[in-house]
């Protein structure tokens, strides 16, 4: 046959050459160390947007003139009573001028009640006077701080600078996109540090006792840093991976060589993924740092693989090289097969269109493409050198009559009882993961930042924020474009009024600001404030009057007035409320009948997160059926039988449905982090399958009854699947602890499905086995 | 009357998204959830019924004394700043554009028998002294009369020189009264016909009078100024107030007790006529527009934000 034909001329080549391979892979791996190092770590946020969408379009296409409102906001808290206090007063002025100096802050953009560009106005007799909110001769006794406090309340700025109920106030900053000392692109990541060191360290109650202010700050540039932190814990997880990997493979081998051998070619593996990454021009992102776990697991567990054949054929007393041959030749085409059935299973998620997912779905069938090579070529060479001791054999006997009983006890899933209860329960699951699966969401479920976790320093803080203060941290803006100089069309400026008041009645959206509601608040300002002149003035110039004085940097219109972004504040970003209220969008916009007015979605975090839900959702059945198929496929044409393909595809299915209902047990959402979760779960699930099956096969051709087949299957290959697994299962389990919620998502996510699938190998497999082949090999049974 | 009959057919398809998409823009106002807690400017009440009318064209009924509130449909998306009921269910409500609004159903459906949207002036009061004859109030001293139920609207002269914003209109012991823009009061004693300029104490802008039932007179204005009367308007005497908040709407509640409120969440009780007032402030801070008696002898609060209510004084 000419696959075997290939092996032993590949055998050959390999193992009458081990010098150059061994040569070849040192100055590979030297390579792509250095290539490696150069690697940078990109925090670039577009990656993780759908930008294909028509949403993301918008997004990018106003992301100019509207995306400079990146606001930090720093809140102090009065620990007791309110803030009008000296203390307070103190802190506050003293917090208001090191946010001052921060870099990359717009200086004359920085807002507290410090500030002398807050200011209150009222309307007297004559027209309207104006002053700043602490007058320039303020002191803080009890008649000063009445002044400011009826200040306060002309200025209108409760809620928004001043809590609501008094209890704290806001020291608000825009950041620049260019810092104005370095000339360079601002990093948002120094910027969230110095807040923590300025502005937290000296001034939170937490670390300065006796201050009388609480904390809390909120903004993109907090986020970022908060992330940016989070991942830099990754390398301790990575660590904590290692060693326990390090030390079952031990335990495993009982060799320490092979347990050398088994990790170094696994971190070869992942060196050689980061060693690409930086040739492709690919940074490493809080997301696909994750990767290279994955790789490891996925190199230890194939590593293991190779020991075992290579263990089984010591132990029938071959010496090693003989046994390093014959685990090469033996381990080449399933091990390829399961390789190759990762990295295709990895490629398929390359569909989806957001850039962090396909950057994770190249990385990864990267490294597994590359495992290929040093887990099935430069393993077995290395075992060849290997000399084992006198008692290896004696060793791996001991063990194998420890574990024989066992072995034997389970292999009775195959018998026809124990089998039919299998396929019930199964069946049973299945309609069970069925049921629960469909409630899986879309999205994300709970209040804060989603890449955080709920209890977080960062969502903790929003959370005092948002309940403090009259400010919304969950925006879906809606761009309305027009002509230029629309702002002052009446027709134009009443149907986005319409549109903002049609929106404010959308269950789910709590306020809404745009330009005709401030023109409408300018116009009764100008008629002594009377509420029965809050309109949009038929005449030109009176309205003209109305929003010439709204900056630009309010966000509300661009510099020629042509585009005007209508802010929905919502309750929350959960999917329902998003689709509810994108949906009352296109309604409106369907329907409005103002030809000079389009109604365009998508920006700010919930517009993103709204393109992102159509996104996945979107994408939720076509990488189902992509990596299944891929799976599918490649079982047909490795065993040429529907029915061996049955016995690998189904557990795989059950456990993947079942992942669905353990998400919505657990409230974790479909997103674009859990999205490939399932596609990965089933690419590296295949492989336990694709080895039981080929080894078992090879005894049931002997016509073997099934039960003996599959107890001998298990006593070849059964450690190491349950090895795999364990691995596997233990080397993503660690991310479980991230402080990133969509690390410890995929964490768990992946620990279940890789722990389940190996379960439903060696126990759904054997059983479906049972009903769809019978007890004995049938010569036209295939 | 097809207006009649279209808005009748809208009213029977409220919450139809397909009717309300259907109806021609700008034509007619859209019931909204929202409608009770949006911008209202003006209420009336008479015999159990209460109206109440604001921005895009929103009306308001209430048959419970003002605790819930039912939006109807009306031909016009206007800013609506004034409503009156007159006996037997005919009621008026006026607004920007000049709209002017019928209702002889007790506000259940609405008419527009007058509209003006190129003069640019809004109207901001309405009163009526009987079914045939009744006033329209607004800016730049327009005074529009009606003497046949509202079919025909005339201009009136208030003064020669004038073009102050008549902000409000009201009447009491025969006379009728009109506070204005820039510290004007005008008074006339033949149902409207002449008016004379009343001596004012103050250079600001007025936003109500309200005449009370012992024939005293209160007018009330910008930053919290408020006078009383007691000679039809010929002196005034200023009450303290304690608030610098500007004054919209006062209510005679009966037996002296006289509630007078504002922007800012102003609000203002009198127990004795009129004569001193206690001043607080409601922690929403919210304009109110107009004012109506509670059942539980409290205060039904029409504003910013709607509907809202205010408990009795201690």
């Amino acid at each position: 046959m000419t696959r075997e034909r290939f092996t032993s001329w590949l055998e050959n080549l390999v193992f009458r050459h081990r010098p150059w391979v061994i040569a070849f892979f040192a100055v590979t791996t030297a390579f792509m160390v250095w290539s490696a190092s150069q690697l940078r770590v990109d925090a670039g946020f577009t990656k993780l947007l759908p930008l294909e969408h028509p949403y993301m379009k918008t997004f990018v296409q106003h992301q100019q003139e509207f995306g400079g409102a990146n606001r930090v906001l720093v809140a102090l808290m009065a620990r007791e009573g309110d803030i009008f206090t000296p203390e307070f007063f103190d802190a506050l002025k003293r917090a208001t001028d090191e946010v001052f100096f921060l870099p990359g802050v717009d200086r004359s953009r920085v807002q507290s009640v410090y500030t002398p560009n807050v200011r209150y106005t009222e309307v007297v007799e004559d027209g309207i006077a104006a002053g700043n909110v602490i007058p320039d001769d303020f002191e803080p006794t009890p008649e000063g701080l009445e002044q400011v406090r009826s200040n306060i309340l002309k200025a209108g700025i409760v809620g928004r600078l001043v809590a609501n109920d008094f209890s704290g106030a806001i020291i608000s900053a825009e950041l620049l996109e260019v810092d104005p000392t370095t000339g360079e692109k601002l990093d948002f990541i120094a910027v969230s540090r110095e807040l923590e060191e300025k502005v937290r360290r000296q001034f939170d109650a937490e670390f300065v006792p006796g201050s009388p202010v609480d904390v809390r700050m909120i903004g993109f540039a907090k986020v970022v840093g908060d992330i940016a932190d989070g991942a830099k814990r990754v390398v301790i997880f990575f660590l904590v991976a290692f060693v326990l990997t390090g030390m079952l493979v031990f335990v495993y081998s009982h060799s320490h060589k092979l347990a050398i051998i088994a990790l170094g070619c696994s971190v070869i593996a992942v060196v050689w993924q980061l060693g690409l990454l930086t040739l492709l021009g690919f940074g490493m992102d809080p997301m696909s740092i994750l990767v290279p776990f994955l790789i490891f697991a996925i190199g230890v567990s194939h590593a293991v693989q190779m020991i075992s054949a290579n263990g089984a054929e010591i132990f029938d007393g071959a010496d090693s090289m003989t046994a390093a041959r014959n685990s090469f030749r033996r381990l080449l085409v399933p091990g390829g097969i399961a390789l190759a059935s990762d990295t295709i299973g990895f490629l398929t998620i390359l569909l989806i269109e957001i850039r962090v997912i396909q950057e994770i779905a190249i990385t990864a069938s990267l490294g597994v493409a590359v495992i290929i090579l040093t887990n099935l070529i430069l393993i077995p060479v290395l075992l060849s050198y290997v000399k084992f001791p006198a008692d290896y054999p004696d060793r791996l006997h001991r063990r194998a009559a420890h574990m024989a009983p066992l072995w034997r006890w389970f292999s009775r899933v195959a018998a026809p009882r124990p089998a039919a209860v299998i396929v019930l329960v199964a069946a049973a699951l299945f309609a069970l993961g069925w049921w629960e699966g469909r409630k899986v969401q879309i999205g994300d479920l709970h209040k804060g930042v989603p890449e955080l976790r709920a209890e977080s320093r960062y969502n903790v803080d929003s959370a005092a924020i948002t309940s403090k203060f009259s400010i919304g941290v969950d925006i879906l803006n809606v761009i309305a474009e027009t002509r230029p100089e629309g702002c002052v069309d009446h027709a134009i400026m009443t149907t986005i009024d319409d549109f903002s008041w049609q929106m404010a009645n959308v269950e789910g959206v709590q306020s809404t600001i745009d330009l005709p509601g401030v023109a409408r608040q300018l116009n009764a300002g100008w008629n002594e404030g009377s509420p029965k002149w809050k309109v949009l003035a038929r005449n030109q110039s009176v309205l003209t009057q109305s929003v010439t004085y709204v900056p630009t940097s309010t966000g509300l219109l661009n510099s020629d007035c042509s585009v005007m972004p209508v802010m929905l504040f919502t309750a929350d970003h959960k999917a329902e409320t998003i689709a509810r209220i994108v949906d009352a969008v296109k309604r409106f916009e369907a329907g409005h009948g103002n030809p000079e007015v389009a109604f365009r979605l998508a920006t700010g975090n919930v517009g993103v997160m709204a393109a992102t839900n159509e996104a996945v959702a979107a994408a939720q059945f076509p990488i189902l059926a992509y990596v299944f198929g891929a799976v599918i496929l490649l079982c047909l044409v490795t065993f040429r039988s529907l029915r061996a393909t049955i016995c690998i595809v189904v557990p795989l299915a059950l456990v993947s449905l079942l992942s669905y209902a353990l998400m919505a047990w657990l409230e974790i959402g479909l997103k674009v982090s859990t999205l490939p979760v399932v596609a990965l779960g089933v690419g590296v699930g295949v492989d336990y399958g694709i080895y039981i099956y080929a080894r078992f096969r090879s005894f049931y051709r002997r016509k073997m009854p099934l039960v003996e087949a599959y107890r001998r299957t298990l006593e070849v290959t059964g450690n190491g699947v349950l090895f795999t697994g364990i691995t596997l299962a233990l080397g993503v389990a660690t991310w479980m602890f991230s402080p990133l919620k969509f690390q410890a998502d995929m964490g768990l996510l992946l620990c279940f499905l890789f722990a389940m699938n190996m379960v439903g190998a060696l126990v759904l497999l054997p059983a479906l086995a049972r009903w769809l082949l019978g007890d004995t090999h049938q010569v036209n049974g295939e | 009357m097809p207006v009649r009959g279209a808005a009748l057919l809208a009213a029977l398809l409220v919450f139809s998204a397909a009717a309300l998409a259907a109806a021609p823009d700008g034509e007619r106002s859209t019931l909204a959830p929202l409608a009770v807690r949006s911008l209202l400017l003006d209420a009336a009440d008479r015999d159990g019924l209460a109206i109440a009318v604001g921005e895009r064209g929103h009306v308001l009924v209430s048959r419970d004394g003002g605790t819930a509130w039912e939006q109807v449909v009306v031909p016009t998306r206007a800013q609506l700043t004034g409503v009156w009921i007159h006996e037997g269910g005919l009621a008026w409500a006026v607004g920007h554009d000049e709209t002017i609004l019928r209702s002889r159903d007790g506000g259940a459906t609405w008419e527009l028998v007058h509209s003006a949207p190129e003069e640019e002036r809004p109207l901001l009061d309405v009163w009526f002294a009987d079914a045939e004859t009744g006033f329209a109030a607004g800016a730049y001293g327009l005074l529009l009369a009606t003497r046949d139920g509202g079919s025909t609207w005339e201009p009136e002269v208030v003064a020669e020189e004038d073009d102050f914003h008549l902000n409000q209109i009201a009447a009491g012991g025969g006379s009728l009264y009109l506070a204005a823009e820039a510290g004007h009061l005008y008074r006339s004693d033949d149902a409207g016909r002449t008016w004379t300029t009343l001596p004012s104490p103050y250079d600001g802008s007025f936003f109500g009078v309200l005449p009370l039932s012992d024939g005293s007179i209160l007018a009330y204005g910008l930053r919290g100024n408020l006078f009383r009367s007691e000679d039809r308007g010929a002196s005034w005497a200023e009450i303290p107030t304690g608030t610098e908040a500007t004054l919209t709407a006062g209510r005679d509640l009966g037996a002296g007790r006289v509630a007078i409120a504002g922007l800012a969440g102003a609000l203002l009780w009198s127990a004795d006529g009129g004569r001193t007032f206690s001043a607080r402030e409601l922690p929403d801070r919210k304009a109110t527009m107009a004012l109506l008696p509670a059942r539980d002898g409290g205060l039904v609060l029409l504003g910013e934000g709607g509907v809202r209510h205010a408990e009795p004084p201690r």
